[in-house]
């Protein structure tokens, strides 16, 4: 194939990394190769290959033209394209222009292209999220190699599911339709928390953030412990963040008035760590502070809306990554936002392998654009996902409610299920991890882009008659 | 904070492998670190120190250290936070 260019793909590929390393020299190939991905009608195979010529001005190969089907960058004669015919998708050397020419050709119905995305370096990843049970593998696979192979299996079914027109999973078609409600956000439709008898009650969620509206009215009689780590400035949030994702996580199950309810774990106690400031920034030195008081103050989750973009190939913080490990020692789970940049890397702390990096979906339980993917090993993965698009909850008086958008607002709503699940099994650090990633709903996405899948909350039936015993000193007074 | 009187100043997070940590917060202040905090719950510990002597620290066995990175979020009314 001729040499492989940048392509502009669509507007939501904010920030698309350069072109990786060559993978010469034993570096493992990141990011998206140049070229995109075109899935096409399916059965339209002569129209296609006309289509991507006159569409895009493209020379194309096609499958169909090669013995037993083998195609190797050796036998395509330099085309731009390779339509593969028996899986109606085509692989696409094009330039930006070319590659607008094909997004035009997407809103044509008559057109047999169907979607066009950037193809990306696939990588196994060996980041042992914990040991599963190895099953029917009998333990020949490390849990990367498991990860890998579910991402395949994922992928495949997504793809076919696309060609035949017909919806991923029955569970995935239901949720096509997650809108708020007169009674509940979407997001708590979605995750199941409006299902769930657990409240977070005895449990502490710590939000490590700019703070909070101690003053709210959503939350007046409620068990709050604060602490500022910003020199100078008081816990009272003067930004909105910090208040909007302490409601999702903690938020109140019958909201004053007839305001629909935004909130997970309406009764846990809320630990309020200020580390960052009003106007939103915060120093490293501030967030590990935090981190220290939460772990000292029993927290069982610590939920962080909070980060730094990670470069393809960038490694994760040594100090955050020691944070993680002592929290999970300490029977606390930190989990944080994969960052809002796109087809980038997850960014910092998510990135750390002791810390949990969740992802955000949309109402029809896509895959946010902006949320960060998967591409670094060694802690890159995305973990988990939860809704972040147009996310109710409180912002500070007096304007009371507001709606965000971003991986900072899926965080807080896995932070809250985290707490009903410690509440419900008494499970605590990494063994609450594997419980909220073994209890995911596989929404027909890979784990690339929404790790284990979306975020669901435990329906705890037998609540009334007792929970599981907490471990001592968990307990609130 | 005091970035304007001391120029060549630094941010950085120490961390320890030594579980005692006031032991190392003592020696990393013999190196010129000015420790602000001490965190022992997680083996950290933040600081201010002279540029130039971020060489010396880095021959210190039993510690890794990294520069402080900021946070910044966007704006409260942002499209994505």
């Amino acid at each position: 194939m001729k040499k492989r260019k940048t392509s502009e793909t669509s507007a939501d590929d904010v920030g698309s990394p350069e072109l990786p390393p060559s993978p010469e020299g034993g570096d493992l190939p990141l990011g998206p190769t140049g070229r995109s991905i075109v899935v096409l009608r399916p059965g339209a195979h002569k129209s296609t290959v006309k289509s991507l010529q006159s569409t895009a001005g493209l020379k194309v190969a096609s499958t169909a033209d090669f013995e037993d089907a083998v195609v190797s960058d050796d036998n395509i004669g330099g085309a731009d394209a390779v339509v593969l015919e028996h899986l109606d998708i085509a692989v696409v050397d094009a330039d930006s222009d070319q590659v607008k020419s094909l997004e035009a050709a997407v809103a044509d119905v008559d057109n047999p292209v169907l979607s066009i995305e950037p193809e990306m370096y696939v990588i196994p990843f060996c980041h042992d999220a914990g040991a599963e049970d190895e099953g029917s593998t009998g333990g020949l696979l490390t849990q990367g190699g498991r990860e890998y192979l579910r991402g395949y299996n994922d992928a495949v079914q997504s793809l076919v599911a696309r060609l035949l027109g017909g919806a991923v999973t029955e569970e995935a078609a239901v949720a096509a339709a997650f809108a708020d409600t007169a009674a509940l956000t979407w997001g708590l439709q979605a995750t199941k928390v409006d299902k769930s008898s657990c409240n977070g009650r005895g449990i502490r969620v710590a939000v490590l953030d700019t703070g909070f509206d101690l003053h709210h009215p959503d939350f007046a009689g409620r068990s709050v412990i604060s602490a500022s780590f910003v020199p100078g400035q008081a816990v009272q949030d003067g930004h909105s963040h910090g208040t909007h994702c302490i409601g999702t996580a903690c938020g109140p199950k019958t909201p004053p008035g007839n305001t629909r309810r935004y909130g997970v774990a309406h009764e846990a106690t809320i630990l309020v760590g200020k580390v960052l400031s009003n106007s939103g920034s915060g120093q490293q030195g501030w967030i590990l502070a935090g981190i220290n008081w939460a772990i000292q103050s029993k927290a069982v989750v610590i939920s962080m809306s909070l980060g730094s973009p990670v470069p393809i190939g960038g490694s994760f913080s040594p100090a955050y990554e020691q944070a993680g490990l002592a929290a999970l020692n300490n029977n606390c789970l930190i989990v944080a936002a994969a960052g809002n940049s796109g087809n980038t890397p997850v960014g910092a702390p998510a990135n750390s392998p002791s810390i949990m990096a969740v992802a955000s979906v949309d109402p029809d339980l896509a895959r946010s654009s902006f949320s960060c993917i998967a591409l670094n090993p060694n802690g890159g993965e995305v973990n988990i996902a939860a809704p972040g698009r147009n996310v109710f909850s409180t912002v500070p008086m007096p304007t009371r409610y507001g709606v965000k958008t971003g991986t900072s607002m899926a965080t807080p709503h896995v932070a809250g299920i985290a707490g009903l699940w410690a509440q419900w099994t008494g499970l605590r650090g990494k063994a609450l991890w594997q419980k909220l990633t073994s209890t995911a709903l596989n929404i027909g996405q890979t784990p690339q882009t929404v790790g284990a899948g979306l975020a669901q909350a435990p329906r705890c039936p037998r609540l009334s008659q007792g929970p599981t015993p907490i471990p001592p000193g968990s307990l609130e007074g | 904070m005091s970035k304007s009187k001391k120029a060549s100043a630094v941010r950085i997070n120490v961390t320890s492998q030594d579980s005692d940590l006031k032991a190392t917060a003592s020696k990393l202040r013999k190196l010129g670190m000015k420790v602000d905090s001490v965190l022992d719950s997680i083996g950290v510990i933040s600081g201010e120190i002279a540029e130039g002597k971020l060489s010396a620290l880095q021959k210190t066995p039993g510690i890794t250290f990294e520069r402080d990175k900021e946070v910044q979020l966007p704006p409260p009314d942002a499209p994505v936070q």
